[in-house]
């Protein structure tokens, strides 16, 4: 029970937020958005503990006396704990930056899109910790309806609904793919955990059912992660949802689909003709993914759009440390090394974003001209952001490539081999990222604005700024300690 | 306390002064302390690097590491926040941190009228951390670290007049062009860890047995491709030039004297790996010969007076390529340090020059300035003789070295070579013959007011013009029985410290002779082009090289292929996949929504359904391929 | 009788499922949609699931389509007119679906014929049928299975956090559906774009 500390606090501050719903003023809004994501982040702490705890020996006893409601739904493991984590920090980022957001942009509902948020991110949790289908299909379609409602929040925005539409109707087609493969998974082994699939499917005679199977339910993971050929919906939902929201899908679902894919597939299909599918699939969807994201990401007018292509860019460099989870001790920390970058440094590029058009109500890249006058603080803080966005040394996007790079080496990669020019596709890739990222704080550093009124941050933004200032850099300086300690989480057995 | 226990010290310095002035909440009272306090930490450094050497060579030691704490920590790779100090890394400090700290002095004049003189010091400031992070580092990331700080700082200093479109164009270009390079010595670190399982540069090169030929090969080509991108080498250098946006201090300091010679440094701390037979040496000594050929006749067609000191740049560190190519780890380190001296002074030299003439930087437009810029000149032309290798200056004998060990291994190279000190000589002639002889052509107004540098300005070219006159010193030839200090400080860790020592002295003194005479020629032709001449010369130099002038002028069209061949193609690809692949662009669904509520068009309602509709079939086409290649595949 | 059945709810599925894609009445679709989830149900009631049945109902027939539904009219509300479903993509789609069914029924069918040589070499006496029952269900089936007795269990001891998941989920579906049927602000009238004022106040405390 213990294990689901963090998940019970996010039901609870959605819960909260319900509550208040029922009589909205600005102070309880105010004082919500600051308790619920203070919440979170102590959650995170907890968390943290429980991923710490679960590396001892006293959180293996813990677990293998664990109720069976537990260890039948979720993998109880530090990997998973790990997850809870992020999903934590992830909620509580997004409730300080939507704070002004919604006190300037939206009329009413204010507590009611905090609260789906905090739901989101129990799905999150639940995704990433999930070791059986049921569970796994549950949690996906909770962050997914999640997201559809949080997309049609500012539902006078003819933008925001279109997007919410568009993204219930594609989400809903791509998970009748994803359920379909997994009734063709049951209905061939008859068991719904991972590891008895795995059981299940270890003799021959599988054919090529199985490997169907996987690759229809990797269309739904790959819809959610924003794999190419099923990106298209991400520019346009990610440029038509409230800022605040798109700044959540963005990270959100996107890490959660990650780590639940890296379970699912190197638990339940290990095995020879599956596994050649999906790690075939994923190759070529990383290599195209994250090819396709940047270079189409440098003729964008809007950031938001920008920001959405540079975010399939990034799925696709996290496909890779997916791809290598069975070939490479390393690639699990290396998804969980990558993901806290990506958290931080995302959230903290939409959080300059979000502050810059709560006051100009523009997303053009063109409004960004001379920011750096009119302020400064957003300024410098996207010029770090971009920079550890490209993952330039010593950021801390710069150590989640390099975890990244080292598990696919270690998996393998020597001269001329498949593997070795995914991972020079990929440092060719961040060189790309440098164009528009770069091109972004060009803009703010070296153009003159079109008028010199100052741009104030807002409290609640500021401050989840700062935050993600202070992850990044603490990711940088304690570099080998905080690494240690995700690394003593996510290297291990997934089952 | 010995100075060995305290490695980080050297550091220390730079990385405050950035701090302080960097964070300082307000200006402080009177500008030029924020000047004061980056020069006094660039001394600081200085004496740090002065207190460490005499450490070292008073310890005995060859080698002393420090680690400080641990940085990654991934399976069994550790990467330590690791610093080292030997020969080579002393050498490195002292040149980098001297010559720094004269350009910062330096600076305190040139900077005074700029208004972001705090951002000029703050920047340098950390440049100089970030350099001494390259040089002191113990392992492949941590000097990667530096290697990337260097370049920031560079984007950094170069668009530092970002006001000047041209400024913030060169800066992105100088990044951008550089994450070629470091893609390359990413990919070769990496390589490094896969075959060595370590990346602390002791260790390597204990298990070099480990590497096959392949990995050998590869790692030096890849850590070569680093290097070009950093040292503006072929076919990567385009971006040295354009760097002469930024103020002058900072092309003498980062695009002369320092950062440009980190790809050799990198080189030649990795020599175990190029010395290795199968390495890229061979590749590395002609790269590093053709583009040294290649930048000197770019340069005789130039007429702004830092893209000739620039072009020079490329040509001079192709000559320390040339020779750690070929093995003269020795020879590259010491043309690098007389480099630094001659280079910067030139470099600060020309800053004064345009100073004095209110931004002018065409040399047509100058002359006759001897006479009115007393130490400029002098300092000037010291370092015009030491460049173009003229006895006894310290280009004369760090080129010679080179040259002759590019003798004995391969004629080829040895011809570019003295074909590249002929070519240095005339366009180092012309430019000082343009400048400060051969009669004014600055209209009077502008020639009133030209004026000598303040003191604080000409006490760095002084220096400078001394160490340019006697830095030969620190490495005479061992063939005639000379003491070569270089090479004996260097000896324990480079090996061929004694190479030249083989040669007959009767061979060595034809060679010298050879040169001397060549750079005298240079000189002398270049004189009696310009030095009475002045603008008529260039006339008829242009005439005698009738379309080959063209050609020079226009720097070979080089960047124009580029664009043609390499960025405009990116660009319209980017065009066209994000046309294609970017539903938004298609047909400008920004507006058009905002327009179908405006009046509800049926026909961009349409294509509002229809998109879903669209997009549901990419997402049914792509799980239908998806497993259509599973079926392929599996059988 | 059951064969009749079967074919009485999947045939009427079939064609309600051609009209949500065909029709341009986009209300029309979601009404058929919703019948033809209704069907499914009662598939699941005919498979003797009748949980599952009810929860298709409850779920997908009562949620997920009054979501939609909501949806749809959210889209025409704010457009200011009624969307007419296009069809214009009916070819492709048409020949790519019809491919991609083709293609999993060879690949089901492979499966079971598979199944069923292996059954054969057995020297079972059911090829198929019971076979594949026993993989489907994981133990022999029972005779007479109490859907009530034996599901309940399962359902909130073993399976209790997806149970609860659903819950969550089906709350925000509620959220949303409340959300989106919520009235316009008047001050908006049309969903007209909103304009880039100023923030009324001041950054927060």
């Amino acid at each position: 029970m213990v294990y689901l500390i963090p998940e019970f606090l996010l039901v609870l501050v959605g819960a909260v937020g319900l509550v208040i719903a029922f009589a909205p003023s600005r102070p309880r809004l105010r004082a919500y958005s600051l308790v619920g994501g203070l919440t979170c982040f102590g959650g995170a702490v907890v968390a943290g503990y429980l991923a710490y705890l679960a590396t001892t020996d006293l959180g293996a006893e813990l677990a293998a006396t664990a109720p069976g409601y537990l260890t039948t739904t979720l993998a109880l493991d530090p990997f998973s704990r790990v997850f809870a984590v992020l999903s934590l920090i992830v909620c509580g980022l997004t409730f300080l930056l939507s704070k002004e957001y919604l006190e300037t942009r939206m009329q009413d509902h204010q507590p009611e899109l905090l609260a789906v948020i905090a739901f989101a991110a129990a799905g999150m949790s639940f995704l990433g910790s999930a070791r059986e289908l049921i569970t796994i299909w549950f949690s996906i379609e909770l962050l997914s309806v999640c997201g559809y409602v949080l997309a049609a929040f500012t539902k006078d925005d003819e933008r925001s609904a279109e997007a919410a539409l568009k993204y219930f109707i594609l989400g809903t087609a791509s998970s009748a793919f994803m359920l379909f493969g997994l009734s063709y998974v049951y209905g061939m082994t008859g068991r719904l955990d991972l590891v008895g699939i795995m059981e299940a499917t270890a003799g021959d005679g599988i054919g090529v059912l199985l490997p169907t199977a996987a690759v229809l339910m990797l269309v739904g993971f790959g819809f959610k992660v924003a794999m190419v050929p099923f990106h298209m919906w991400c520019p346009d939902v990610y440029e038509g949802a409230p800022t605040p929201v798109t700044a959540f899908l963005s990270v959100g679902p996107k890490l959660a689909a990650l780590a639940a894919l890296a379970r699912v597939f190197s638990t339940a299909f290990p095995h020879e003709v599956a596994r050649v599918a999906w790690e075939g699939v994923l190759f070529w969807g990383a290599l195209i993914t994250m090819t396709l994201g940047n270079v189409v990401a440098i003729k964008q007018s809007n950031i938001k759009r920008m920001l959405a292509y540079s975010s399939i860019a990034h799925a696709g460099y996290m496909l890779v440390a997916v791809l290598v989870t069975l070939r490479s001790d390393l690639a699990l920390s290396a998804l969980a090394i990558y993901a806290f970058a990506y958290v931080f440094m995302n959230l903290g590029a939409f959080a300059v974003v979000t502050s810059f058009s709560n006051r100009t109500g523009s997303d053009a890249l063109h409004s960004y001209n001379g920011l750096a006058r009119r302020s400064p603080y957003l300024a410098w803080a996207w010029a770090f952001f971009a920079l550890t966005l490209v993952g330039l040394p010593p950021t801390a996007g710069f150590l989640g490539k390099a975890y990244i790079i080292m598990a696919a080496w270690d998996a393998g990669a020597t001269w001329n081999s498949p593997m070795f020019w995914l991972l020079v596709v990929l440092v060719l890739n961040s060189a790309i990222s440098l164009a528009y990222y770069m091109g972004v704080a060009g803009r703010m550093f070296f153009k003159p604005p079109a008028h010199d009124d100052p741009v104030p941050v807002g409290g609640g933004v500021g401050t989840a700024i700062g935050l993600c200032l202070a992850g990044t850099l603490l990711m940088v300086l304690a570099a080998g300690p905080i690494i240690g300690a995700i690394q003593n989480g996510a290297v291990f057995a997934l089952h | 306390m010995s100075p060995l226990d305290t490695l980080w010290l050297v550091l220390l310095g730079p990385a405050l002064g950035a701090l302080i002035n960097g964070l300082w909440p307000q200006r402080l009272r009177g500008r030029v302390t924020h000047g004061v306090i980056a020069c006094v930490a660039a001394g600081f450094a200085f004496v740090v690097a002065i207190l460490q050497h005499i450490a070292l060579g008073a310890s005995g030691q060859e080698i002393v590491r420090a680690s400080y704490f641990t940085w990654i920590q991934a399976g069994n790779l550790t990467v330590d926040f690791a610093l080292r100090l030997d020969p080579l890394s002393s050498v490195m400090c002292l040149t980098v941190t001297g010559v720094g700290f004269l350009i910062h002095v330096y600076s305190l004049g040139y900077m005074a009228h700029d208004r972001d003189y705090v951002r000029f010091f703050t920047n340098m400031n950390l440049f100089l951390t970030a350099m001494l992070i390259l040089v002191t580092a113990s392992n492949l990331p941590l000097m990667f670290v530096g290697w990337e700080g260097v370049g920031l700082c560079s984007y950094l200093l170069i668009g530092f007049w970002h006001r000047r479109e041209s400024a913030s164009r060169a800066g992105f270009k100088a990044f951008a062009v550089n994450r070629i390079g470091d893609a390359g010595f990413l990919v070769a670190m990496f390589w490094c860890w896969k075959v060595f399982a370590t990346l602390e540069f002791h260790e390597i090169f204990e298990r070099l047995e480990l590497a096959t030929a392949v990995d050998v090969r590869w790692i030096t080509l890849l850590l070569f491709v680093g290097a070009t991108g950093k040292s503006a080498q072929l076919p990567l250098y385009v971006w040295l030039p354009d760097a002469m946006e930024g103020p002058t201090p900072v092309s003498a300091l980062i695009h002369a004297a320092t950062m440009v010679t980190a790809g050799v440094y990198l080189v030649v701390r990795m020599h175990p790996l190029f010395h290795h037979p199968e390495s890229a040496g061979v590749l590395v000594a002609w790269v590093g010969a053709l583009t040294a050929i290649f930048a000197a006749t770019i340069a005789v067609g130039q007429r702004d007076i830092k893209r000739v000191l620039a072009y020079s740049t490329v040509s001079q560190l192709g000559y320390m390529f040339l020779a750690a190519g070929i093995g003269a780890y020795v020879a590259a380190i010491f043309h690098l340090v007389t480099h630094a001296f001659f280079k910067a002074c030139l470099f600060l030299g020309s800053g004064s020059v345009i100073h004095a003439c209110h931004e002018e930087q065409d040399i047509m437009n100058m002359g006759g300035l001897k006479d009115k810029m007393r130490t400029t000149h002098w300092t000037f032309l010291a370092a015009t003789l030491a460049i173009a290798g003229v006895f006894p200056l310290a280009g004369f004998f760090s080129k010679d070295e080179i040259l002759a060990h590019a003798f004995q291994a391969n004629r080829g190279l040895y011809v570019i070579g003295i074909a590249c000190a002929l070519l240095t000589a005339f366009y180092m002639g012309r430019v000082l013959f343009l400048t400060f002889y051969s009669g004014r052509r600055m209209r009077d107004q502008a020639w009133e007011k030209v004026h000598e540098s303040p003191p604080s300005m000409t006490f760095a070219l002084v220096v400078l013009a001394v160490l340019a006159v006697f830095g030969g010193l620190l490495g005479l030839p061992a063939g005639l029985g000379l003491p070569h200090f270089l090479a004996g400080y260097l000896a324990p860790l480079l090996p061929d410290a004694h190479g030249a020592a083989h040669m007959p002295a009767r061979l060595e003194l034809a060679l010298m002779g050879i040169s001397l005479a060549l750079a005298i020629g240079g000189l002398f032709a270049a004189a009696s082009l310009f030095r009475v001449r002045g603008a008529q010369g260039e006339e008829r130099l242009r005439k005698a090289l009738g379309g080959v002038h063209t050609l020079l002028a226009n720097k070979w069209y080089v960047d124009e292929v580029y664009a043609a061949v390499v960025v405009s193609p990116l660009s319209r690809l980017a065009q066209a996949v994000s046309d294609r692949f970017d539903p938004r662009v298609v047909d400008g669904l920004v507006n058009g929504v905002a327009a179908a509520v405006g009046w509800g068009s049926e026909r961009q309602t349409r294509t509002q359904t229809g998109r879903i509709r669209d997009y549901v079939l990419v997402i049914l086409t792509g799980a239908f391929l998806l497993v259509l290649g599973l079926i392929a595949l599996g059988r | 009788m059951e064969t009749l059945v079967f074919f009485g709810l999947a045939v009427p599925i079939l064609v309600l499922a051609v009209v949500v894609v065909t029709t341009p009445h986009i209300l029309r679709a979601v009404v058929s949609l919703f019948l033809a989830l209704v069907g499914v149900a009662g598939l699941f009631f005919l498979m003797r699931a009748p949980i599952l049945g009810v929860m298709q109902l409850m779920i997908y027939a009562g949620g997920v389509v009054v979501l939609f539904a909501f949806a749809v009219m959210l889209v025409r509300r704010v457009t200011g007119e009624f969307v007419r479903q296009q069809t214009g993509l009916a070819g492709p789609a048409l020949v790519v679906g019809l491919l991609f069914f083709v293609v999993l029924m060879g690949i089901g069918s492979g499966y079971l014929a598979g199944l069923e040589d292996e059954a054969a070499a057995a020297g079972s006496v059911h090829p198929v049928s019971r076979d594949l029952a026993e993989r489907l269900v994981l133990t022999d089936v029972p005779e007479e299975i109490d859907p009530v007795e034996d599901f309940s269990p399962v359902m909130i001891r073993d399976y209790v956090i997806p149970f609860e998941i659903a819950s969550i989920l089906l709350l925000v579906a509620m959220i949303g559906a409340v959300l989106v049927g919520h009235p316009l602000e008047q001050k908006h009238p049309g969903g007209e774009i909103e304009p880039e004022e100023p923030a009324e106040e001041g950054e927060g405390a």
